[in-house]
């Protein structure tokens, strides 16, 4: 599956409002559920952060990639934002996640699931990419730098 | 002269876009009487990498696998549906590992004569070369290969059998 096809301006956000890790899931949440790409906000905030207990998913190099499983999303969606400032995040190198894609899956589609995050844990390896994500100023500056060639 | 009946694969995704190319793949199996092929891959390489990226735990990574497992026979079991119902008998095929790798295997092991894939996707994203899996197929299976356009066209044709 290609998850970025799944975006648009609505689920993207730059920059984001949050100083919190937990008001980062929650405005990122608030952004799938303003454009209805999940019918249960509280419930999928709950999924986040309780896999959030279990493991923060800051994974250094400024890129967290919270995730969980929630019967409120009907297969998988995705929500993007940067944080300019960084958010402490528990991240595997201590320091501040400014990156954070978010990617809820029902628990009936796994598979995409599970496609959907190796999408992005590819995408963010691209250093290139990280910078053109840490300059986005727009929710278009996020779109722009998902596609190839802007 | 022995007549061959060619073998045609549809690869399962669970994706819209799969949907539709095994609808399509029914009908042409029906249509030009091909012995039809089902494969969804059970992405363990996928779910490997994101455990050693730190983007799983250990304990998510026993979890997923028994949710696609269940994912792979639920795909399938859809294709057999579909294909029963126009009565074409399927070969359903599930595997582990690689997709690329896992169908290109498939192809070879079962002498495949067509692989019928979804749409691709319009978007295409950085890195995409090396990650989308049905780009990789499209340039290097060994055998033709059909690209399933047009859901609204194919469900009519699923439809007219």
């Amino acid at each position: 599956m290609n998850i970025i096809r799944s975006l648009n301006l609505h689920r993207v956000k730059a920059p984001l409002k949050a100083t919190t890790k937990e008001e980062v899931l929650r405005e990122l949440i608030d952004l799938l559920v303003e454009d209805n790409a999940i019918t249960n906000g509280q419930e999928a905030y709950a999924a986040v952060l309780a896999r959030e207990q279990k493991g923060s998913t800051g994974l250094g190099e400024e890129i967290a990639i919270p995730h969980a499983k929630t019967t409120a999303v009907m297969e998988v969606a995705m929500a993007v934002g940067v944080a300019p400032n960084g958010v402490e995040f528990a991240s595997l190198d201590g320091k501040p996640a400014k990156i954070f894609f978010l990617i809820l899956a029902n628990p009936e589609y796994s598979s995409l699931h599970i496609e959907a995050l190796s999408e992005i844990a590819s995408i963010t390896r691209d250093e290139q990419f990280r910078v053109e994500m840490l300059s986005a100023k727009s929710s278009q500056d996020i779109m722009d730098a998902l596609k190839i060639g802007g | 002269m022995m007549k061959i009946t060619p073998k045609i694969l549809v690869y399962i995704d669970g994706t819209e876009e799969a949907l539709t190319a095994m609808r399509y793949a029914v009908y042409m199996a029906k249509i030009h009487q091909m012995e039809l092929y089902g494969i969804h891959v059970i992405n363990t390489k996928a779910l490997n990498d994101l455990v050693n990226a730190k983007i799983f735990l250990q304990m998510e990574q026993a979890e997923y696998l028994n949710d696609m497992q269940a994912d792979a026979h639920k795909h399938l079991d859809e294709l057999i549906h579909l294909a029963e119902r126009k009565g074409v008998p399927v070969h359903p095929l599930i595997e582990e590992g690689d997709v690329y790798k896992e169908v290109m295997h498939a192809i070879k092991q079962e002498q495949v004569d067509i692989l019928v894939l979804g749409e691709l996707s319009p978007i295409r994203t950085r890195r995409d070369d090396q990650h989308n899996d049905m780009e990789r197929l499209v340039r290097n299976a060994p055998c033709s290969i059909f690209l399933v356009k047009d859901k609204k066209r194919v469900n009519h044709l699923y439809s007219s059998i």
